[in-house]
């Protein structure tokens, strides 16, 4: 057993992190997120070559594979940047077109290099529920689908549609007055959503996954918004650990403090579980492992909800400081708070560990 | 609103404490190790006329009130629940006699009751019923003037000792009674060991007041010793349950600051590292904060107990000053043990031994988990879920 990462993935990280505090810094974050407009960052993302991290050479794509593609979402997590794109496009609508014979070629050439596909699923749900209130009568898709992440900006949609045991996929174009996209502010403003809308849209059916296929491809996806949080927790303790450094009251810094460094201890204590859990779902979604599936759920639900504890921690050791808006730490707060539901929450994951258990 | 004692409820505090303060830790090492009943303390209390504490002036008692008991409860829980289990029965286990009893049966069961020359157990609960008390299966057939007796019981305390019994039984069958609360009938008889066998349980804590199986084979009662009417069993043990909650708290509350008083002198006194290991706010948050909850749990009994003393509901209050006291108590306890490290384990710095007896307060007598049920249906009118 070796729990390292090797030389190559190392420099990846590395290679990553020295990106993102070059072109997409906190100070870049706050101004496109004051502009509306996180486009600046999916050029980023597609200038270093992000969206082909995890895919196949063959494919077009950078080669790596699912450790890989933690390791850069742990970053982009660390630097909570708007990595919408990556995850609604390159893990969701290509995660899933990929286990069809073909579907991941047929995607790229759809999107002829210029478009974005995404994933067209409700956002607070595992994406293998696919898309419940859509109906198909004669190759028109009808119905709502609520909270779709990166919607707004997509040219087509991928639409996971309930069929028997698995899911269908639907590619629809966006553009036409068949395809209502409304975006929805979020607390969040680093991540984009909209409502789907589609009344008698157009759409291709380019394959069907069944339900093993589908849980593999929302394993992914859960295994990805893990590694956000881990990277997002990271970060929010390394700044609370220079900031109870620096605070002084009573003529000692706050840091020296056991109720605070012992909470700060603590929360490490999660991030290193975290960490864990995170890395070895990587490893056996992608030697394919029998229980890859069920450990990406279980880092999914312990992952998000450490990083949600790990806010509140660092929220409480900053004081009043870390509730304003000047300070970077809400918007790690706020993404660690997303994160906790997107593509299901640890309470909807605990129920399939559950089936798993058999308990009755 | 006021939160003191009055000069009397002080008064009657100071008394216990005077009788507690002979027994030291020692004492009831001793008797935990030995597994021998503390008859000295309980006789100390008799002689003190104390055991009639809640029963009517007129056969002998001082016919004071819930507030009184909790106080005099929690004073000698203190001592841990040895000290609490072998007097709790007698003092406060008869109530449904005090209650429902008439005037011919108080006069013959509480004097000697009060005067110590009785002692009772209280038996109702039987293996595989739990909480679900109106499935026992202890039935008492009526044969002309008497009713023959045949069950078995569990968790009986102080059965080894007792001359005498408080008995639930069925006189009717589940399946034959019209609603499953009726057909319970509720005795206070001679223990009668021809008839009744008493087995042991050996258990974890709290090993100077036994705790027994009974096997009841052909028990005869006669029909004066039937407490109330026939049938109505379940209602009368219902009226005792708010003060017995009431009281289960001042237990777990009474234990649980004496265990915190414990942890917080070796805090003060032990030097770790050249300074007494309380400046360590890992050590002094904790104790702080199980001091905090037991003050809450406190507040919230005497509130109990004072709605109950003035005769008004008291039922979301008595169960959630036995859940806030037996949840604090069981933290305290733990807490106390962490405090003082490796010595926290050795019986002679007395905590394990609290330590081993404070999960009963999450056990007993009802499960934390039925507490908040019976909150959620009641306080929150969320739907029956058992």
């Amino acid at each position: 057993m070796r729990f390292a990462f090797n030389e190559e993935q190392e420099m990846l990280r590395d290679a990553i992190r020295v990106a993102l505090q070059r072109e997409a810094g906190l100070d870049k974050i706050r101004r496109w997120v004051d502009a509306a407009d996180l486009s600046p960052f999916d050029a980023c993302a597609v200038g270093n070559a992000w969206v082909g991290i995890g895919v196949a050479e063959e494919l077009g794509g950078q080669g790596g594979g699912r450790v890989e593609q933690a390791l850069m979402f742990e970053e982009l997590g660390r630097a909570v940047a708007p990595s919408g794109v990556l995850l609604a496009g390159a893990g969701g609508a290509l995660g899933f077109a990929v286990r069809l014979p073909g579907g991941a070629e047929f995607l790229r050439e759809v999107l002829d290099g210029e478009g974005t596909g995404v994933l067209c699923v409700p956002a607070g749900r595992p994406a293998d529920e696919g898309a419940l209130q859509v109906q198909v009568a004669g190759g028109r898709l009808s119905g709502v689908i609520p909270m779709v992440l990166e919607a707004p900006g997509a040219s087509h949609l991928l639409v996971p549609l309930p069929s028997g045991d698995g899911l269908d996929l639907w590619l629809v174009p966006d553009g036409g007055s068949d395809v209502d996209i409304k975006p929805r502010r979020m607390i969040d403003r680093t991540r984009r959503f909209g409502d789907v809308r589609l009344q008698q849209a157009k759409g291709i059916r380019i394959g069907r996954l069944d339900r093993g296929a589908a849980q593999d491809a929302n394993a992914v996806i859960a295994l990805l918004v893990a590694a956000e949080s881990l990277g997002l927790a990271r970060r929010m303790l390394d700044m609370t650990v220079e900031y109870v450094g620096q605070r002084v009251q009573f003529g000692v810094p706050v840091a020296s403090f056991q109720a605070v460094k012992h909470a700060a201890a603590e929360a490490l204590v999660d991030i290193e579980a975290a960490h864990s859990g995170v890395y070895y779902a990587a490893w056996a979604l992608q030697e394919g492992q029998a229980d890859g599936v069920l450990h990406a759920w279980i880092a999914k639900a312990f992952a998000t909800e450490a990083a949600v504890r790990t806010a509140d921690r660092a929220l409480l050791l900053h004081g009043a400081i870390g509730y304003t808006w000047e300070h970077d730490l809400q918007l790690f707060y706020k993404r660690a708070k997303l994160n906790l539901e997107l593509f299901g929450s640890p309470r909807s994951y605990r129920e399939r560990m559950a089936e798993v258990l058999a308990l009755h | 609103m006021d939160f003191s004692l009055n000069e009397e409820q002080r008064a009657i505090e100071a008394a216990i404490g005077e009788i507690c303060d002979v027994y030291d830790d020692n004492y009831w090492l001793r008797a935990e190790n030995e597994k021998r009943f503390p008859q000295e303390f309980v006789d100390d209390l008799v002689k003190a006329g104390w055991m009639g504490v809640t029963m009517p002036q007129e056969y002998g008692g001082a016919g004071l009130g819930i507030t009184e008991a909790a106080i005099i409860i929690k004073r000698i829980s203190r001592l841990g629940a040895n000290a609490s289990s072998a007097v709790h029965i007698n003092m406060f286990g008869p109530h449904p006699v005090v209650v429902f009893g008439t005037p011919e049966q108080k006069a013959r069961f509480l004097p000697p009751l009060i005067e110590g020359k009785d002692r009772t157990c209280f038996g109702v609960t039987e293996p595989n019923v739990g909480l679900d008390t109106t499935h026992i299966k202890t039935f008492a057939e009526r044969k002309g003037d008497r009713y023959v007796v045949n069950g078995s019981k569990v968790w009986i305390s102080t059965a080894q000792i007792a001359n005498k019994i408080l008995l639930v039984t069925r006189t009717t069958k589940f399946e034959d009674s019209p609603r499953p609360t009726d057909g319970l009938t509720l005795f206070y008889t001679d223990l009668d060991r021809s008839k009744i066998t008493v087995r042991e349980i050996p258990k974890m804590g709290r090993n100077a007041v036994d705790s027994n199986e009974l096997f009841i084979d052909g028990l005869e009662i006669p029909i004066e010793d039937r407490i109330g009417e026939e049938g109505k069993g379940f209602e009368y043990l219902l009226h005792g349950l708010n003060p017995e909650r009431v009281l289960i708290a001042g237990t777990n509350i009474g234990a649980g600051q004496a265990v915190i008083d414990k942890a917080a002198k070796y805090a003060r006194e032990r030097i770790v590292f050249g300074r007494p290991i309380g400046m360590n706010q890992g050590i002094q948050h904790p104790l702080a904060d199980c001091w905090v909850r037991l003050q809450a749990a406190e507040t919230m009994m005497f509130k109990a107990a004072t709605l109950y003393d003035q005769g008004k509901p008291c039922g979301l209050e008595a169960n959630m000053a036995k859940y806030l006291g037996g949840d604090a108590y069981f933290e305290s306890a733990a807490r106390a043990v962490r405090t003082h490290g490796g010595f926290g384990y050795a019986k002679e710095f007395h905590v394990e031994r609290y330590y081993r007896e404070a999960i009963m307060g999450l056990i007993g007598p009802v499960s934390h988990e039925l507490v908040l049920c019976h909150i959620a249906e009641r306080a929150l009118g969320l739907p029956k879920s058992y």
